[in-house]
C-alpha cells in the first residue's frame, strides 16, 4: 500500500470527476488505487452515482401539461404589474413623480420654515432630525422605503397645525410609519393627504416592482440578491433625486 | 438546447406577440425538463415556467447577443426554480441540514450503495439527495450531471467563474456520496456481510 492516505485519494477522485475534462489519475494515485479496495469502490461509486444522473429518465409528463398553457401565459402578462409597458416607460414616469414628491417635501419643508408657529422649535427640531436621516440615508444608498416614511412625515408634520379632539381619529386613519403632528388638518388637506398617500403607495408598488424586474434580469447568481438589493434601490434612488 | 432561429427571436423583441408565442412554443419542452429538475413535480414545474416566460416576456428587449439565448433562458428558469423553492421551504418548513463533515465516514470495503436497489429507487433517492444540497451546489449538479452543461455553459449560466463552477461540483460530489451514505446503512452493512 502507497503512503498516501485514503481521504486524500478520495478527494483527487471527486476533484478529477468535477473537472472539465477526463482527465489521467497521477501516478501516485494509480499505484495506491491498485492496493486499495475501498477507494476503487470509492472510484467506481463516482462514476455510478454521475453515470445515473445523466441516465436516469424524468417521468413522461402527463398529456394535459400544454393545456391551456399559452392562454394562461398570456393572462399572467397582462396581468403582471410589471407589464412591458411599464417597464418601458415606468422609469421615466417614476422619476418624474418621485422629482415632485421630492420638491413637494422640500417646499413644505421650506414653508414650515417660515410659519412663526408655537410649535417651531419643536418642528425645527423634528425637521433637522428628518433632514439629518435623509442625508445619512441618502449617502449610504438607503432603502426607498425609509425615505418615503421621511417624506411622508415631513409632510404630516407640516400638514398638521391646530390642536384637537379629533386628533386621535386623524392618527388612525394614518397608514402605518407615518406620524402625525401636534394637530389635525383641514378637511380640504386632509383629502389632499388621502389623495397623496394614494399616489404614494401607487408609486412605491410600481418601484418595488421595477427593482424585482431589474434584480432579476441583472443578477449573476443567488448569492448576491440581497447585495444587489440595497444597491439597486439605492442606485434608483440617487437616480430619481438628480 | 437548439437556439430558434435569429428573425423569430428578433420579432419577439420587438414585441411581436405571434412571434413571442413560437418562442414559448420552441423552448417549453426542455426548460420544463430544467424546471421539473429542480422542482420535482409537474404541476409545480409548470407554474414555475410560467413565471419564467414572464420574465423573458418583460425583459426580452434587455437581451443581448453577447451569450446564447438559452443560456439567458436558462438562467432564468434557474433563478425561478430555486426562487420557487425556496418559497416552498418557507412555507412548509425547512428540509433538515446534513451534518457536514470534512469527510464522509470511509465505505465499509463494500460496493456502491447504489447497487442493490431498483432503477427507480435511485432515481428517487438521487432527486432526493440532490435536493438537499446548498443551493449553488444543487444548480451546479443539475445543470452539469443531468443537464449534461459543460463547464463553460454551466458557468455562463450561473454567471460565476469556470473555477466556481469546478468547486461547487466538487462539493456537490463529495455532499452526494456522503448523503447516499448515511441514508443507506443497512444497505451497505447487508453488502459487507454479504462479502
Amino acid at each position: 500500500m502507497s503512503p498516501l492516505h485514503c481521504n486524500t485519494v478520495q478527494e483527487a477522485l471527486w476533484e478529477r470527476a468535477a473537472s472539465a475534462g477526463p482527465v489521467p489519475l497521477s501516478p501516485a494515485l494509480v499505484d495506491h488505487m491498485a492496493n486499495c479496495t475501498l477507494c476503487q469502490n470509492e472510484r467506481r461509486a463516482v462514476a455510478e452515482l454521475l453515470d445515473a444522473s445523466r441516465t436516469l429518465p424524468d417521468p413522461e409528463p402527463p398529456l394535459e401539461i400544454w393545456d391551456d398553457f399559452e392562454e394562461r401565459l398570456w393572462r399572467q402578462i397582462h396581468g403582471s404589474p410589471v407589464s412591458r409597458a411599464w417597464d418601458r416607460w415606468g422609469r421615466s414616469l417614476v422619476g418624474l413623480a418621485a422629482m415632485l414628491l421630492l420638491g413637494f417635501g422640500l417646499g413644505a419643508v421650506a414653508m414650515r420654515v417660515a410659519r412663526p408657529d408655537a410649535d417651531r422649535a419643536m418642528t425645527a427640531e423634528r425637521r433637522g432630525q428628518v433632514a439629518e436621516t435623509v442625508q445619512a440615508e441618502l449617502q449610504n444608498e438607503a432603502r426607498l422605503q425609509s425615505y418615503l416614511a421621511d417624506m411622508e412625515n415631513i409632510l404630516v408634520a407640516y400638514r398638521a397645525s391646530d390642536h384637537d379632539p379629533s386628533m386621535d381619529v386623524f392618527r388612525r386613519s394614518l397608514p402605518s410609519g407615518m406620524v402625525a403632528g401636534p394637530g389635525v388638518p383641514s378637511e380640504a388637506d386632509r383629502q389632499r393627504l388621502e389623495r397623496q398617500r394614494a399616489t404614494r403607495e401607487q408609486l412605491r408598488s410600481l418601484v418595488l416592482g421595477m427593482l424585482v424586474s431589474e434584480i432579476e434580469s441583472e443578477s449573476h447568481g443567488f448569492a448576491y440578491i440581497d447585495r444587489r438589493v440595497a444597491s439597486i434601490a439605492g442606485q434608483q434612488l440617487l437616480y430619481f433625486i438628480h | 438546447m437548439a437556439e430558434i432561429a435569429p428573425d423569430i427571436l428578433a420579432r419577439a423583441q420587438g414585441g411581436d406577440t405571434v412571434a413571442f408565442n413560437e418562442l414559448v412554443r420552441f423552448y417549453r419542452q426542455d426548460l420544463l425538463r430544467v424546471t421539473y429538475r429542480f422542482v420535482g413535480n409537474y404541476e409545480d414545474a409548470r407554474d414555475v415556467l410560467q413565471l419564467v416566460f414572464i420574465k423573458v416576456y418583460q425583459n426580452i428587449e434587455r437581451w443581448e447577443p453577447r451569450a446564447p439565448f438559452w443560456s439567458w433562458l436558462y438562467r432564468i428558469a434557474v433563478n425561478e426554480s430555486l426562487g420557487w423553492k425556496k418559497r416552498e421551504k418557507r412555507r412548509y418548513g425547512v428540509v433538515t441540514p446534513i451534518e457536514e463533515t470534512p469527510y464522509p465516514d470511509a465505505p465499509s470495503g463494500s460496493a456502491s450503495p447504489l447497487d442493490d436497489v431498483s432503477r427507480g429507487e435511485i432515481g428517487e433517492r438521487l432527486s432526493e439527495a440532490i435536493d438537499m444540497l446548498p443551493e449553488m451546489q444543487r444548480a451546479t449538479f443539475v445543470l452539469r450531471y443531468r443537464e449534461e452543461l459543460s463547464v463553460k455553459e454551466t458557468a455562463a449560466v450561473l454567471g460565476c467563474a469556470e473555477g466556481t463552477v469546478k468547486a461547487n461540483g466538487f462539493h456537490a460530489i463529495r455532499r452526494l456520496r456522503q448523503i447516499l451514505r448515511t441514508e443507506e446503512p443497512e444497505v451497505i452493512r447487508n453488502e459487507s456481510t454479504a462479502l
